[in-house]
């Protein structure tokens, strides 16, 4: 058992009853004392006048005998007495006949001096010779009552030692050890949140307390760790929530994205079958009278032919006024008619093309090389553009995917859909160029290939004139071109998104960003097959 | 004697331009060009033998009244060695049958590619 020291709790009990003690002990001392004192001093004057009584006699007799010697050596017997302070012998003229001691000096008190008259009895008369007075003092009486209590105060500073020592002890043993105890384990509690139990046992109160504490401890330990295990238990279903949400909202995100991607295809396939389906009715109504014009324009060119013969007589018959006047009219008449034929077969080709829109497109799938068939049209449309246009350069870069593989399409559909993109790259860079025509600007044209698994990505991508962003969701529609009157039909890209995605279900997008590049990403199947019934049949 | 070639068709520039087409022909008198706006007064022709002596019969498909296919159904019927040539809109003709599963000799699309038609003609002509 651990010596736990001074403790506070000592001192208070200390503190209190020894003074209590104090007051008690040196009151009762003190009381003690004074009884005993008063007693000593009664048995003093008693003592004094016993002696008084008891020397007178002698004394007397002495006196009768007018001894002075034998008064003397009486009188220097009591003085020797421990109490006597003096002793006179007087006669009866009150002269002092013998004297021992100090007599002068007042007695403390006036019981301290006794005095009895010397009565000689010469027969059966006493003769009264004088008086013997003692006067006694208390000197011994103080000394030892000083001495007791000195005593007194050494018993009890013992007293008071031992008891403080005692209440050390016990306050330690039966008080002050749990208390600390208990406090170290609260202290515990509170710094460390470690609970711990107190280990003591008594059957005290203190103990009582003790096992309570160490009850509450346990009730307490167990309610913490049911909130613990309750707390960790929510923890971990709102982790476990959390994750079902999230990855519920991931697939939801995914879901929606797809839904808003096939959406957007459904639309512009929707706008595509109905603007093909108007395309297919005009271009149908159109055949008709276009055919007639072709006939009879291709009929008229002859018949003219034919005129310029049959006139031929006539014409010989005519002054040279008239004569060049019929020359005129004729070779302008003939004229006019070519013109019209001419604009007759334009027109019949610009609605051949029309009327293509609205085909099921040549279905001879083939499995080809992707990268390959890029270079090719690449190159194709390359060597097109700079026919065309002497001073066109461009710098090509191709970025081919080793992995991009074999796709089964309809290269021909698909090789017009890539000179078409490869067309627009050109044009753009081409504009940009002209309206830049600074040395900085270096027209790039970008053809890019990617496997993406059971797809493959095409890319194609120029830093040219860029796409206004409001007309970007326009650029798919038919006959919607931004090139002047007379230089594109406007069908290019529409034709080619109806291939990319009604032919082949594959996706065709756009990216721009005006003054800087495009980039079209055209996304094929390896197998291929069409995505969106063709509901705009031949009416 | 001329032969003559019927021809059937709702249109009026038929007529204009099958003459105009056939003007050497016609003049050279290498057959000669008979009209019918339908089918009705096409059969009424044909068999009215007093004069035309109609050789073969060349038929627009789509025409009101009686279409090309009754007009089709009824001369073969009527006069199955008479040769009849049904002229479509397009490759795929218009109520969805080519003319010659149906018992026509020759089925033509427009436009009419009158060189080709010519040549065809000739070989039924010859005899």
């Amino acid at each position: 058992m651990k010596w736990i020291g001074f403790t506070r709790l000592s001192a208070k009990l200390l503190a209190l009853y020894l003074v209590i003690i104090g007051f008690s002990s040196v009151g009762l001392f003190a009381g003690l004392e004074t009884r005993e004192f008063f007693a000593q001093r009664r048995n003093l004057v008693d003592d004094l006048q016993k002696l008084t009584t008891t020397q007178g006699v002698p004394i007397a007799a002495a006196l009768w005998e007018l001894d002075s010697e034998k008064i003397d050596a009486f009188l220097e017997e009591v003085g020797k007495l421990p109490f006597v302070q003096g002793a006179v012998v007087t006669d009866n003229a009150g002269k002092i006949v013998a004297q021992n001691g100090d007599i002068d000096l007042p007695p403390k008190s006036p019981d301290f001096a006794a005095q009895v008259p010397l009565v000689f009895w010469t027969g059966a008369d006493p003769q009264t010779l004088g008086s013997l007075k003692i006067v006694a003092h208390d000197q011994e009486i103080l000394q030892s009552a000083k001495h007791r209590l000195v005593n007194d105060a050494i018993v009890f500073l013992v007293l008071l030692a031992a008891l403080t020592g005692a209440t050390i002890f016990a306050t330690n043993v039966i008080v002050g050890r749990p208390l600390t105890l208990l406090q170290a384990s609260i202290e515990r509690m509170r710094r460390d949140g470690v609970r711990e139990k107190v280990d003591w046992l008594a059957s005290d109160e203190l103990g009582q307390v003790v096992s309570a504490y160490n009850e509450m401890q346990s009730v307490q330990e167990k309610t913490e760790d049911a909130l613990r295990r309750a707390r960790d238990n929510l923890e971990l279903r709102v982790k476990e929530r959390t994750k079902e949400l999230t990855s519920a909202r991931d697939r939801a995100e995914s879901a929606l994205g797809e839904l808003q991607r096939t959406q957007r295809n459904l639309i512009q396939a929707e706008k595509m079958a109905s603007l093909g389906k108007l395309t297919a009715g005009i271009a149908h109504e159109i055949k008709n009278p276009l055919n007639l014009v072709n006939n009879f324009s291709k009929v008229s060119v002859e018949l003219f032919d034919e005129l310029r013969d049959a006139v031929e007589p006539a014409r010989q018959a005519l002054d040279d006024e008239q004569r060049d006047e019929l020359d005129d009219l004729v070779s302008t008449l003939a004229a006019n008619m070519v013109r019209i034929d001419e604009q007759g077969q334009r027109a019949d080709s610009i609605v051949k093309n029309m009327l293509q829109h609205s085909r099921e497109g040549s279905s001879k799938r083939r499995l080809i090389d992707i990268n390959a068939f890029l270079d090719e049209n690449l190159k194709l449309a390359y060597h097109g553009a700079r026919a065309r246009d002497q001073k066109f350069n461009v710098t090509l870069e191709r970025d081919f995917d080793p992995d991009a593989g074999s796709v089964s399409i309809a290269a021909q559909d698909i090789s017009r859909v890539l000179l078409n993109l490869f067309g627009n790259g050109f044009y753009a860079t081409r504009q940009r160029q002209r309206a830049e025509s600074s040395a900085d600007y270096s027209p790039v044209v970008q053809v890019v290939s990617r496997d993406c698994g059971d797809s493959v990505e095409i890319r194609v991508r120029d830093n040219g004139t860029g796409i206004e962003g409001n007309i970007v969701s326009k650029i798919f529609d038919p006959f919607f071109t931004t090139k002047p009157t007379g230089e594109g039909t406007g069908l290019g890209l529409s034709l080619s998104h109806d291939i990319v995605v009604s032919q082949h279900g594959g996706n065709i997008e756009v990216n721009s960003a005006k003054g800087e590049f495009t980039e079209f990403k055209v996304t094929l199947p390896r197998q291929s097959a069409p995505a969106v019934a063709k509901t705009a049949g031949m009416a | 004697m001329n032969k003559r070639v019927l021809v059937v068709d709702d249109e009026d520039h038929a007529i204009a331009l099958f003459r105009q087409m056939f003007r050497q022909e016609t003049r050279l008198g290498e057959l000669a060009l008979e009209f019918a706006h339908d089918g009705e007064h096409a059969l009424q022709l044909i068999a009215a033998p007093n004069p035309p002596d109609i050789v073969l019969i060349l038929s627009d498909i789509n025409m009101s009244g009686m279409n090309g296919r009754a007009l089709l159904d009824q001369c073969k019927s009527r006069w199955p060695d008479l040769p009849v040539m049904m002229v479509s809109t397009d490759g795929s003709s218009e109520n969805g049958w080519p003319a010659q599963g149906f018992g026509a000799d020759e089925s033509l699309a427009k436009p009419l590619d009158f060189v080709a038609l010519k040549q065809k003609l000739r070989a039924y002509l010859t005899p």
